[in-house]
């Protein structure tokens, strides 16, 4: 049973002029959604961050996307959460799916206390569900009596504690990692992992997006390599990982040659 | 048809419009010193000093020129402050529309909602105002829902349009400050349109200007003053829903580029 599943999935972007440049419209599709409401501007063109783009995922268990820059991983992530509607193909998914965000709708005047309720309001967890986890959020940010203080007080590293275990008990069944592991110090991303193998063990399907590469062979059983908005490879771990980094390498390499050839 | 089950579908989304609304509202008002006074205070300050200029300096020939100049006031204060809140409110909450899946409009409407709380709690500042000019409610109070239905639609209406063209074009905000301030002029809050306006342009202002028509009958419904004939008030209300369904209609079509440009 396949959770999510894209089909030649596309999304196109268009380069934003504010506007500006002329006002000339393309004649023949005054309006249509892409050129609201004076019609295409001059200077605005169309690019692709990803295109056909397939892949299925069978609940449970831990799928690695790894790329360079650029390369439409986080795009990606936001079109299975639903934030961008795909341009082309379709994707499907089956159950509740969200990214992990830390600090979602946080907001700096008020205190840690009203931030966790409207956090994971936002979030999409019930007013019952939030007394429920409300305690468990307050440990695990081990902010105890600054919890009434408003977050302006906060160092960055209480923001991010505070954040992360707000954003941890989502009741989501696919869950979308990106770049989440860069938070708090040594002992607190210890935490961080011990909490992440208990969703795996609860039977979650986790998808990560990752520069570490150990982190990826280490968690994931199967990676998805992106480049330049497509498919590179799409299987075991290990062998995307060395992929990739043979990729970087066989790059530095030409550029340098490159270089010497000048 | 399709706006009204659109509509239904924001009811799955009732606790997070709750989180929003709540969140503006702590924002807003518990970070300052007098707190929810605000609400009172500001209409009444308003009042004071344009009962000062326009009722003392410039001698308006209206009688109980402070109730009325109120009775203006309070829905305007709504209606300026939806309209020009709600067009940034996309741009402004780009950290939450890039990070989480939720129907766009909820933030235009959770805007319009906090200010729609403010405005009831607003009429608190007007007891006093007509106990002091021993101003007597009639029964055309009744009245009063229907007017603040209009109000309400005709704001949410052009709230949506203006929040999806700021992303285009952003100076919408800049351009929505300065027609609100001749909209302020050119409806009666300050002065009686039969003072005023030529006879012979009644027609013509009260059928291009729903918002005339709308505060002439708060008025009219708070003190007793003289309602527009019918024939205006259903072209208004007309006006105010047609506004409502066309800006939920362009709301719609954009949301998804328009949260790519964000």
């Amino acid at each position: 049973m396949n959770v999510l599943e894209l089909r030649n999935l596309g999304i196109k972007f268009t380069t934003p002029n504010n506007g500006r440049v002329s006002r000339r419209r393309i004649p023949h599709d005054n309006f249509n959604s892409d050129n609201f409401p004076l019609g295409r501007h001059k200077g605005q063109e169309d690019f692709w961050a990803f295109r056909n783009v397939s892949f299925s995922l069978k609940a449970g268990g831990y799928l690695g996307i790894i790329g360079k820059n650029g390369s439409g991983k986080s795009t990606l992530l936001r079109v299975i959460a639903g934030i961008y509607s795909p341009d082309e193909g379709d994707c499907t998914v089956l159950g509740r799916v969200g990214l992990l965000q830390v600090g979602l709708g946080f907001h700096n005047e008020l205190s840690g206390r009203d931030n966790i309720y409207i956090s994971s309001s936002i979030l999409g967890l019930k007013k019952k569900e939030i007394d429920a986890v409300y305690k468990d959020i307050v440990e695990f940010s081990e902010l105890g009596r600054f919890i009434d203080v408003p977050l302006k007080a906060y160092s960055s590293g209480m923001v991010a504690r505070l954040g992360f275990a707000t954003s941890i008990n989502l009741k989501h069944d696919i869950l979308l990692l990106d770049e989440v592991f860069a938070v708090g110090d040594e002992s607190f991303r210890e935490k961080c992992k011990d909490k992440l193998r208990e969703i795996k063990e609860a039977g979650k399907t986790v998808i990560v997006v990752s520069h570490n590469m150990r982190e990826v062979k280490t968690l994931c059983e199967r990676t998805v390599v992106l480049e330049k908005g497509r498919v590179l490879f799409d299987g075991p771990s290990a062998e995307a990982v060395d992929l990739y980094v043979k990729r970087i390498a066989e790059k530095k390499q030409r550029g340098k040659a490159l270089r010497e050839l000048q | 048809m399709k706006a009204l089950t659109e509509l239904s579908k924001l009811l799955k989304y009732r606790e997070l419009i709750k989180a929003l609304i709540l969140r503006q509202i702590k924002i807003r008002y518990e970070t300052r010193a007098w707190g929810y006074a605000w609400t009172v205070i500001e209409p009444l300050l308003t009042m004071f000093v344009l009962s000062f200029v326009i009722g003392t300096l410039l001698k308006a020939r209206t009688e109980n020129f402070s109730a009325y100049l109120l009775s203006g006031l309070i829905p305007w204060m709504f209606f300026n402050g939806t309209v020009s809140r709600s067009t940034g409110s996309l741009i402004g909450n780009a950290g939450l529309i890039k990070r989480v899946y939720f129907p766009r409009e909820v933030l235009v409407l959770s805007m319009a909602i906090v200010n729609f709380i403010n405005f009831l709690l607003s009429f608190i500042a007007f007891i006093p105002v007509m106990m002091l000019l021993r101003i007597h409610l009639t029964a055309h109070i009744f009245f009063l829902p229907v007017s603040m239905l209009m109000l309400l639609s005709l704001s949410l209406g052009f709230s949506l349009v203006l929040a999806c063209t700021n992303v285009y074009y952003r100076e919408t905000e800049t351009w929505v400050r300065f027609v609100l301030q001749i909209a302020f002029f050119m409806t009666p809050i300050f002065y009686a349109m039969e003072n005023r306006i030529p006879e012979r342009f009644y027609a013509l202002y009260l059928t291009l200007n729903p918002l005339a028509v709308i505060i002439m009958s708060f008025r009219g419904a708070l003190m007793g003053t003289a309602f527009p004939s019918p024939k205006y008030i259903v072209i208004s209300a007309a006006v105010s829903g047609i506004v409502f369904f066309f800006g939920y209609w362009v709301f719609k079509k954009q949301e998804n580029e328009a949260v790519k440009r964000i």
